[in-house]
């Protein structure tokens, strides 16, 4: 019978006493969420890899600093990313959309659908994209992260109420601007396969 | 319920989040009657279904594979360093704090003295370097500066992270204590005697 997996509790503590394989297994677990919250807040590959890189050496330097009674190991790493990106995002503003990381195309029976479907992503990433950073951050924790109301607010370092608040406000601007941007695109259109095989 | 209730819980119930089952029999039986939050509500869900695609769509997305290796290399760096690399002694100042009250009120007493003992640049004697007990802006360039020798308990050494022989933890050591023109002290050496 395999041993259940060390928490990021044990984890953290045996990588304050040095040990390097409880880190790389505390990487391996987390970063993957650390540079997704980084990508959806910035937008940025690069600014997505600096973000994880300094999460990382800032809880090797300051592993001691966490305090569990304040929120999981999760939310404090994604507390930090959210100050490096923040930081980031001040000294540049994004240039490119994250449509050069958007997900591979995937073969379908009609390439219509395919299509549209990307689209759709592409403008919801765009809308979540151009909120305020204070809504846009609840966004990505609450709904792209599943976190609870609780952990966003760890993570956040405000009340649970107002990230409630944020969440409501940002799901009613992306609606807004969801809808603005449907009125605007033109219906897909109608292809007549007898045409095509002309 | 009325509409500003199912107001209330209109995103935690598109979001699919727990809400007490008895206010969601009510919100879903008021939905059935009220054509607007009936909207409000696909409308949510709609959102809800667009924002999980788009979280699908980075679900594989992860930091690049060299960046284990460099934070892995990075980690033995951190720990094979040596600790006089780290300004060590910044991390000792608040025990050091305590300690230059002690130093004051040793160096008070010796100025009551007609001439105090300066450092003697004795072949017999092993000094370690200058330890800042202030921080390096603290100390201005020009500043006229003493150099008054004081005694003190040998636990002292330890508050610089200095090695201590514990079989004479009880004896006294000495020192060279640097004061500035306000007298306050400014760092501090340990002497030893052969």
């Amino acid at each position: 019978m395999s041993e259940p997996d060390p928490s990021d509790k044990d984890l953290l503590r045996r990588m304050m006493a040095g040990d390097e394989d409880a880190f790389t297994a505390l990487y391996r677990r987390r970063q993957a969420g650390v540079y997704r919250f980084a990508l959806q807040m910035s937008g940025s590959e690069a600014i997505a890899e600096d973000v994880t890189q300094e999460v990382f050496l800032a809880l090797m330097r300051e592993a001691s600093d966490y305090d569990p009674a304040r929120g999981s190991l999760a939310a404090y790493l994604y507390g930090m990313a959210r100050h490096q990106v923040l930081r980031c995002l001040r000294r540049q503003r994004p240039e490119a959309s994250l449509a050069a990381v958007a997900e591979p195309a995937r073969g379908g029976d009609d390439p219509f659908d395919d299509l549209t479907r990307r689209q759709n992503i592409d403008a919801v990433r765009g809308a979540v994209l151009a909120l305020p950073a204070h809504y846009r951050e609840a966004v990505v924790l609450c709904d792209l992260h599943e976190m609870n109301y609780a952990e966003a607010a760890a993570a956040l370092g405000c009340a649970l109420g107002t990230v409630r608040s944020r969440l409501y406000r940002a799901r009613e601007l992306l609606a807004a601007r969801l809808g603005a941007l449907r009125q605007a695109q033109p219906a897909r259109p109608i292809v007549n396969p007898a045409r095509c095989l002309i | 319920m009325n509409c500003q209730d199912f107001e209330t819980l209109l995103v935690d119930l598109a979001r699919q989040q727990p809400v007490n089952a008895g206010l969601r029999e009510r919100a879903l039986v008021h939905i059935e009657v009220c054509a607007g939050c009936a909207a409000r509500f696909a409308s949510e869900r709609a959102l809800t279904a667009e924002l999980r695609a788009l979280a699908a769509s980075l679900e594989a997305a992860q930091a690049p594979p060299g960046l284990e290796a460099a934070l892995r290399a990075a980690f033995r760096g951190q720990r094979a360093k040596p600790a006089v690399m780290w300004p060590w002694w910044r991390g000792a100042m608040p025990i050091a704090a305590s300690f230059v009250i002690l130093v004051a009120g040793a160096v008070a007493l010796l100025r009551r003295a007609p001439a105090p003992e300066l450092a003697p640049a004795a072949s017999q004697e092993l000094a370690t370097e200058f330890i800042p007990l202030v921080y390096e802006n603290d100390v201005l360039p020009a500043e006229n500066v003493q150099i008054v020798r004081v005694k003190l308990p040998r636990t002292a050494l330890v508050s610089f992270g200095l090695p201590i022989n514990e079989d004479r933890a009880g004896e006294s050591v000495k020192a060279d204590v640097l004061l500035g023109d306000d007298g306050v002290a400014r760092a501090i050496r340990f002497v030893r005697q052969y």
